[in-house]
């Protein structure tokens, strides 16, 4: 009875299902094309997913918090074209960098200030933020996309090891600091409170406003880190980078357990959703799928990896209510 | 839960290839399916697949021009170890590196109706099939300047996306020829702007509006692709009439054709898609089967008026043109 008690608590872990299905997609598009697992796929795949990881690790704390921020695109191409414009504008590489970090920090401020202060839904408030910082993208290249500045420190968050880059061991150090964040310290349990019930939080003596602009500040600042070092990546400022990542990432904190309503999620369960779609996509290229398929498949995979993510954790709950019962 | 995961192992495993052909291609292209100018490009690739019994695969893009996602199809193509790519350049650098490694790991690449911005020197790629970009865009305004009225002239250059190398190349060509008309003109005003157009109907029509309202003496706008139909919507509906304000642009599609027989676009610049997707398969089979060596092929520069449309529309019905 214990043993399965055991198992129940395990699977009924969202995150857990998702590495289960995340193990059996990977086994899927190996026997499609044996060389999905090969070393070069992998260092494609990875050289790409920690920028992803980075950005769905803010989300999914900003949705655990309650809140959305569709803006998460734009920004991730708005600090890096200002790092880079501000280098051609004789600013020393770091101290542009300091800057164009503190956009992102100001687009979250911004996003949590008109959702806070006007009580408007943060759906509305980020989705005007994700056309106001695609345009302020636009003009920051001033009309034509700029040479990328050598002088800026790429190497640093981007150097390629034998397997995997240097921006994989930052989003793994971002993961752990927040991941204990999240859940082994108070700021943690006033999220977690905060978007499971805001009303009981609030008569706790949690200050759920100032909890959530922490987390909207934090969801700006990383999409606009993560942006960066895609910059770095491509040596290239590119206007349209980040395009559709503000879906990409809610889908990978949802595949990754994380409620569209708040207090629940993990951020571990958002580095495997990330992860998830990245060899996703790797995989159905890797497996031939024609191209008017190509989108249509990403969409199934999606879907399907929710609904068995939810089907696991229901039954995992059926067999626990059993047990008690027994 | 076992039925489920076995149903998910069976149907990726479906996805497998079932037909053992004797060599994979894939097409790296830089737009979404819903641009109707690819459609030749991709029956072209289809149908010499075919013949050769290759299993060819086209790779789009989920947004119109994002440059980081090509890149990635790019690296997969490689990854899958494919025996040829076929790829567009719309940036100057950021692919140099993965064709570098395509053709590190013994996979030639070719490009196809987009090339480095400085070609060969710019690229590594074997060779380009696809159109003169620049001088395309030079040869367009040359032969729209026929047209022009008498008096000052005011030229707006719609550059689709300031960002991709194909856009601001096609341009370029067209602000040389407004440069040399210029000089040829000194007792006349001649003046041309750009401006970033868009990459569908309805925002390069708002666009134009826009822009022709507040410069009523706009002579002429050329689209660097085949918007410019968006834009004859757009005059027609500030009440212009046919030909008040020239109308000219890039490609073969319905809705241009259509501007066309209402008088709206004058010229537009035939590329020849189909030889693009289907002359680059051939080169890339040729080139495995006999180790024949790459040769750049230009698919062209036809001027094409309303004149011509009869006879294009006679070829439409088979998706080639």
């Amino acid at each position: 009875m214990s043993k399965n008690f055991s198992l129940r608590s395990l699977l009924v872990r969202p995150e857990v299902a998702t590495f289960l299905m995340f193990l059996a997609i990977m086994i899927g598009f190996y026997i499609a094309n044996e060389r999905f697992l090969d070393a070069r796929n992998i260092r494609i795949v990875m050289g790409i997913t920690p920028e992803y990881i980075i950005v769905a690790i803010g989300i999914a704390i900003l949705m655990i918090s309650g809140e959305f921020d569709l803006s998460v695109g734009s920004v991730f191409a708005l600090v890096p074209m200002t790092i880079v414009q501000m280098v051609h504008q004789g600013i020393p590489p770091w101290f542009a960098i300091f800057l164009g970090l503190m956009i992102g920090i100001i687009v979250g401020f911004v996003n949590g200030f008109i959702t806070l202060r006007f009580g408007i839904p943060s759906f509305i408030a980020t989705l005007g933020m994700l056309y106001i910082a695609r345009s302020l993208t636009t003009v920051a290249t001033a009309g034509f996309p700029p040479p990328f500045p050598h002088i800026l420190p790429n190497e640093l968050f981007v150097y390629q090891f034998e397997l995997f880059r240097a921006s994989l061991y930052w989003a793994l150090l971002v993961a752990v600091v927040l991941g204990v964040m999240l859940h082994r310290s108070n700021v943690g349990n006033w999220i977690y409170a905060t978007g499971g019930d805001q009303n009981a939080a609030s008569s706790m003596g949690i200050k759920t406003g100032n909890v959530k602009m922490f987390c909207f500040i934090l969801c700006g600042f990383l999409a606009g880190f993560a942006g960066m070092i895609q910059t770095f990546r491509l040596e290239a400022p590119l206007p349209s980078q980040g395009y559709l990542l503000e879906l990409e990432s809610i889908a990978a904190a949802v595949i990754g357990g994380v409620s569209l309503f708040g207090g629940i999620g993990t951020v571990f369960g958002a580095v495997i959703g990330a992860i998830l779609i990245r060899f996703l996509e790797s995989g159905i290229i890797m497996a031939r799928i024609d191209a008017e398929w190509f989108r249509a498949g990403l969409g199934s995979l999606i879907i399907i990896a929710v609904v068995f993510n939810t089907y696991i954790s229901r039954r995992a709950t059926r067999i626990g209510q059993n047990k008690a019962e027994d | 839960m076992k039925k489920i995961a076995s149903i998910i192992l069976a149907s990726v495993a479906l996805f497998a290839t079932s037909a053992k052909a004797e060599y994979k291609f894939n097409f790296v292209m830089h737009s979404d399916t819903n641009n109707a100018f690819w459609a030749a490009v991709h029956k072209g690739f289809k149908d010499a697949c075919a013949q050769i019994n290759a299993d060819c695969q086209m790779l789009t893009l989920s947004g119109d021009g994002d440059q980081q996602e090509q890149l990635q199809n790019l690296e997969s193509s490689i990854a899958q170890g494919v025996d040829g790519i076929v790829t567009t350049i719309t940036n100057p650098t950021i692919f140099d590196a993965a064709v570098d490694e395509a053709l590190a790991a013994g996979i030639p690449v070719i490009t196809a109706n987009t090339d480095d911005p400085e070609g060969a020197a710019g690229s590594n790629r074997l060779a380009y099939v696809g159109q003169d970009l620049e001088a395309a865009g030079y040869e367009l305004t040359a032969n729209l300047s026929e047209m022009f009225p008498d008096g000052d002239i005011h030229v707006l250059i719609g550059v689709a996306d300031m960002n991709q190398s194909w856009a601001y190349t096609r341009g370029n060509g067209i602000a040389r020829f407004m440069e040399d008309y210029k000089a040829a003109n000194p007792d006349r005003k001649v003046t041309y702007e750009k401006i970033e157009s868009g990459l569908d109907l309805s925002t390069v029509g708002n666009r134009v509006a826009a822009y022709v309202q507040a410069n009523p003496n706009t002579t002429a706008y050329l689209d660097v692709g085949f918007w410019e139909a968006g834009a004859a919507q757009a005059v027609r509906n500030l009440g212009y009439g046919p030909g008040e304000i020239l109308l000219a642009g890039f490609d073969l599609v319905d809705v241009v054709f259509e501007e066309m027989d209402k008088g709206y676009v004058q010229l537009t610049v035939d590329q020849q898609p189909y030889y693009q997707g289907y002359m680059s398969v051939h080169q890339l089979y040729l080139m495995n089967k006999y180790g024949l060596s790459a040769l750049d092929i230009n698919t062209g520069k036809a001027m094409i008026g309303p004149s011509d449309v009869e006879t294009i529309r006679s070829f439409k019905g088979m998706s080639v043109r």
